[in-house]
């Protein structure tokens, strides 16, 4: 049974390589194979989720791979990456669905596309389930090439910049996260004598950390590895000011792929943190948690502010993204239970959301040829189906009570307000702006004049309505009944907050963080 | 008064000999490979042939060998875990490099002595990895040498292969030259060509509060010689132009069996010489020199990449880039004083010519007729019309980047893990920036072949399907990702 982690994270590698051996002649199909070998993959994951909820305890497995390096080959479920688990496998046959069309015609485009895709999947499940800090890496960086090659293969005009800006950006990231990697590894075997790069073992490790002044921490053990860990994981998730590549890569993608991008691969980036950065560096993020919780409000203004300026459909949205990631990073820097969990949550609630915009902005740029917001006008009469699921996830998006968004950012909001209200304040006005520009692309691409002379639009297929139902049912659901997804992840989000806190929480808690820190070892 | 007494020679035992077996067989197969080449027809095949037979041979009395250490002669000649791990690696390299170059020294009108060349070469790098003696140091480098001079300047009918082989042959002359002079002052000072007296002379001559100013200059002038060869900066003037100018099967050897012949070399000597505690008293100064020598190389390596358009000029200054890398690991063998660092380096060493002499049997495969001189735009579309070809590219490319599952991957990270457990983090961070620069210049090739389709030669690249640059790849892709999927099978080999 427990080679099921194994299956779930194999499959769709194995899918891609037999999509990859494909005959050309047969290249026809490859749409069909991989959104078979998605659907075993979710099938999976369900027989999962149903084992998790049967014994309450994810199944995990442990191999030794390379001893000598301390690496093991250790998976784990736990409540932390269980929701992103299912989002992930659930997710990739929808979008398979939902772009069907547009992968359709060139059988090798098809074929490379699909396969990429998959080898993406097999490489974020495996970095979901790692338990070990190593093969993490090894995960992550699977993501990294299919990623470069699916936008610089069938990208928009202005690929060669984006692929470029997203590969310079991410892997400067995640070679720092390797030096990162090594350097704990080397700090187990010299206080055991044994080298390890399992993550429950280096939490009992926790590094020097100097917490004078701002600058000697940064330059404390702790406070470097804090630097290459954040530096991986908040350029993809990405954390303002770090997100220069985000706007290009996600607007000159194909669609398919920035649904992936934004839905799932930036959740690496957000899980990250929560996994990693926040348990095993805890001193760092208590002296830094207040800059970080203000670069994500940041994040959170300026990129409503950003996504309200743009002309092109995909880069507002890709600036929403942007703006709600922020939320998730802000509640995570909260270091409370109910921010955490919040955070957790908004994770799976920003993947739904997200993947349905961007399916939807696909949708409109297939079926006008441009994404140019003044060359909408109208649509809702004419495709009144495409105009409500939108309007349902707009709503989604601006956090309206009863969607899945409301829940997640106002449990963020709240615990934010608890530790800064300052900051929480501002994050507020954030989510004013985003329902302004939300509701500004709904209007300007459903509602007013129509184009004169322009076609009318054909309303969504049936696969599309079936695509967006299963997202919209997901979007109340989880809004209307939040506690089942809340009490999966509950006890992780309250162990890391703990963990990280070190205790209560007090005014002044950064007075004597190395007193705890000794306390802890 | 005996035999031995007028003639001190010492005499083998059975175990030294079967220790020596390799490199006579080697040696032996120049020599007949070197007499059947003038015969007309056949010649070329025999010759062919004769390598084959003598490396195959070679490697297996290697694999069959004991794993204890022969010590021949007082050092001149060692065979121990590190000269037979680089046996196994340079006469591989030989074999590779000779099957690469089926079919395609008919083209390009090589003559038959190319394979006893080869051979010769080999038998060089042997020695130089496997010797503890200055002087033959020295006569292993220049049979090495002087091989490789030929081998560079062989396409007769290219002015650039000429210009390649007489600049290599200049600049190779001096660095001998100046190996030599330091080999000279060592002995002078020291009073004795093994490393191991060296260094005890150097615990001797090395007082606190003073650096002896001879011996020191010999040991920096050795250290020249072998930067030269293994394309440092500031010794790296030759390496683009001889890369370049050489055939593409000559330029893998020498990407791969050169430089790992230096690195073998470099590391034996620095392994004997440079973990003397006494020099250690010293590392400010031999740190920093190290350091800088290291930043440079890895800087100018990976910067100056990123604009070229020649294929085979791209690698040249990646293997500037990868030497950093390696400067990076003997930083931490000799001031780190991490023993592990040995493990790293030959590892990487190992790791870094399997995948260039696949990448650059795929580049004879694709060697337009002619000129042999590939540039970046040749490569575009090769994604479609040869899928096969452009993914095992691909391959090569992501592990010399260093990204996982490849060997270049866990080649890397053992070099930064010993350099990171010496404390060099400042260094390791400036290679891991190095090493994202240098992504940069291999997904290059990459985006040609994959993301433009126009402007693709049709004649002459991707007309050549040669069986044995194929073989060359197919076993060097599959290598390259069963060491990135289980390195430790490499590592429990070794040991």
């Amino acid at each position: 049974m427990n080679a099921l982690l194994n299956w779930i994270i194999f499959v769709p590698a194995v899918t891609a390589l037999v999509l990859l051996a494909l005959p050309s002649r047969q290249a026809g199909w490859s749409r069909w194979l991989a959104l078979g070998g998605s659907l075993v993959t979710a099938v999976l994951s369900l027989a999962l989720l149903s084992d998790f909820l049967q014994f309450r305890v994810g199944q995990s497995l442990n191999l030794l791979w390379l001893p000598e390096i301390g690496v093991s080959y250790s998976l784990g479920l736990d409540g932390m990456n269980l929701p992103l688990v299912l989002l992930t496998t659930l997710l990739t046959p929808l979008a398979f669905v939902g772009t069907w069309s547009q992968m359709g015609g060139d059988g090798l485009r098809q074929r490379c596309m699909t396969a990429l895709v998959l080898l993406m999947e097999t490489g974020a499940l495996g970095s979901f389930l790692s338990q070990d800090l190593f093969l993490f890496y090894i995960f992550w960086e699977v993501v990294l090439i299919p990623a470069y090659l699916l936008v610089g293969m069938y990208g928009g005009p202005d690929r060669f910049r984006a692929t470029l800006q997203f590969f310079l950006y991410t892997f400067a990231g995640s070679l720092l996260m390797l030096v990162g990697i090594g350097w704990l590894i080397y700090a187990h075997h010299a206080a055991t004598g044994v080298p390890s790069a399992s993550i429950s073992s280096l939490q009992q490790l926790v590094q020097p950390f100097d917490p004078r002044a701002p600058l000697a921490g940064l330059a404390s053990p702790q406070g470097l590895l804090f630097m290459a860990f954040g530096a991986a994981f908040l350029v993809k998730a990405p954390l303002f000011p770090l997100h220069a590549w985000l706007p290009s890569a996600y607007t000159q993608a194909p669609v398919l792929v920035t649904v992936y991008l934004a839905a799932i691969l930036s959740k690496m980036g957000t899980y990250g943190v929560a996994k990693i950065l926040l348990p095993l560096f805890p001193d760092a993020v208590r002296a830094y948690a207040p800059v970080l919780m203000w670069l994500a409000v940041g994040g959170i203004i300026i990129g409503a502010m950003l996504a309200l300026a743009q002309r092109n459909l995909k880069t507002a949205i890709a600036y929403s993204s942007l703006s709600h990631v922020s939320y998730i990073l802000l509640g995570l820097f909260s270091m409370r239970t109910l921010g955490i969990s919040g955070a957790l949550l908004q994770m799976v609630n920003h993947g739904i959301i997200i993947a349905g915009l961007f399916l939807v902005v696909g949708w409109l740029e297939e079926r006008k040829g441009s994404l140019h917001l003044s060359d909408f006008g109208g649509w809702a009469r004419q495709t009144p189906v495409l105009a409500t699921f939108f309007m349902i996830l707009v709503l989604a998006s601006v956090a309206l009570p009863g969607t899945n968004g409301f829940v997640g950012e106002f449990m963020v909001l709240v615990a934010s307000f608890r530790v800064d209200a300052v900051v929480a304040t501002f994050a507020a006005m954030g989510a004013v702006l985003g329902a302004l520009y939300m509701l500004n692309i709904y209007q300007k691409t459903m509602f007013g004049a129509a184009v004169e002379g322009a076609p009318a639009p054909t309303d969504l297929r049936r696969r599309e309505i079936f695509v967006m139902g299963i997202l919209a049912a997901f979007i109340i659901a989880i809004g209307v009944a939040p506690q089942p997804y809340l009490a999966v992840s509950e006890g992780a989000a309250d162990s890391v907050s703990q963990r990280v806190q070190g205790g209560p929480l007090n005014a002044h808690h950064t007075a004597e963080p190395s007193a705890g820190a000794k306390e802890r070892l | 008064m005996t035999f031995s007494e007028i003639f001190p020679i010492q005499m083998l035992n059975a175990d030294q000999w079967l220790a020596l077996v390799p490199l006579m067989v080697m040696s032996v197969t120049g020599v007949l490979a070197m007499l059947v080449s003038p015969f007309h027809r056949l010649g070329r095949s025999a010759a062919f042939f004769i390598l084959t037979l003598g490396s195959v041979i070679s490697l297996v009395t290697i694999g069959l060998s004991s794993g204890t250490s022969q010590v021949v002669l007082d050092g001149v000649v060692v065979v121990d875990r590190i000269a037979r791990v680089f046996w196994f690696l340079l006469i591989g390299c030989g074999l590779a490099t000779a099957c690469m170059t089926q079919g395609y020294d008919d083209r390009e009108h090589l003559l038959t002595e190319y394979y006893s060349l080869i051979a010769f070469a080999v038998v060089g790098m042997m020695m130089m990895v496997g010797t503890r003696n200055l002087v033959f140091l020295f006569i292993a480098l220049e049979l090495m040498s002087l091989a490789v001079y030929v081998l560079v300047a062989m396409r007769r009918q290219s002015a650039h292969a000429a210009e390649a082989g007489l600049k290599y042959f200049i600049l190779g002359g001096s660095a001998s030259a100046i190996l030599l002079y330091g080999v000279t002052l060592l002995y002078g000072t020291t009073g004795s060509l093994n490393f191991l007296a060296i260094r005890e002379a150097s615990e001797q001559l090395w007082q606190p509060g003073g650096v002896p100013v001879l011996p020191a200059l010999g040991l920096g002038l050795v250290g020249v010689g072998f930067l030269f060869k293994i394309g440092a900066v500031p010794f790296h003037m030759w390496v683009p132009d001889v890369y370049t100018g050489a055939s593409t099967p000559v330029s893998g050897f020498m990407i791969s069996g050169v430089k790992a012949a230096a690195v073998g070399a470099m590391l034996r000597f620095a392994l004997e010489i440079f973990t003397t505690p006494v020099l250690r008293g010293h590392e400010g100064a031999f740190h920093l020199v190290l350091s800088v020598l290291t930043v440079a190389t890895l800087g100018f390596g990976s910067l100056v990449g990123l604009r070229q358009t020649n294929v085979k000029r791209l690698f040249a200054y990646s293997t500037i880039a990868h030497s950093g890398y390696l400067l990076l690991g003997f930083l931490a063998l000799t001031v780190g004083q991490r023993a592990e660092a040995a493990d790293a380096i030959i590892a990487y060493t190992v790791f870094y010519a399997v995948m260039n002499l696949g990448a650059f049997a795929v580049l004879t495969q694709l060697s337009p007729e002619g000129s042999d001189e590939l540039e970046l735009e040749h490569l575009s579309g090769l994604g479609k019309r040869r899928p096969y070809l452009a993914f095992v590219f691909s391959v090569f490319l992501l592990s010399m980047a260093g990204i996982p599952p490849t060997a270049g991957f866990f080649g890397k990270y053992f070099l930064f893990f010993s350099a990171v457990s010496a404390g060099e983090i400042t260094l390791t961070v400036l290679a891991v920036l190095a090493s994202v620069i240098s992504a940069v210049f291999y997904l290059r090739p990459m985006s040609y072949m994959y993301m433009r389709e126009e402007g693709g030669l049709e004649m002459g690249i991707g007309a050549s399907r040669w069986f044995g640059s194929a073989a060359v790849v197919s076993f060097a892709v599959v290598l390259t990702l069963v060491l990135g999927l289980v390195p430790g099978w490499f590592s429990g080999m070794v040991r």
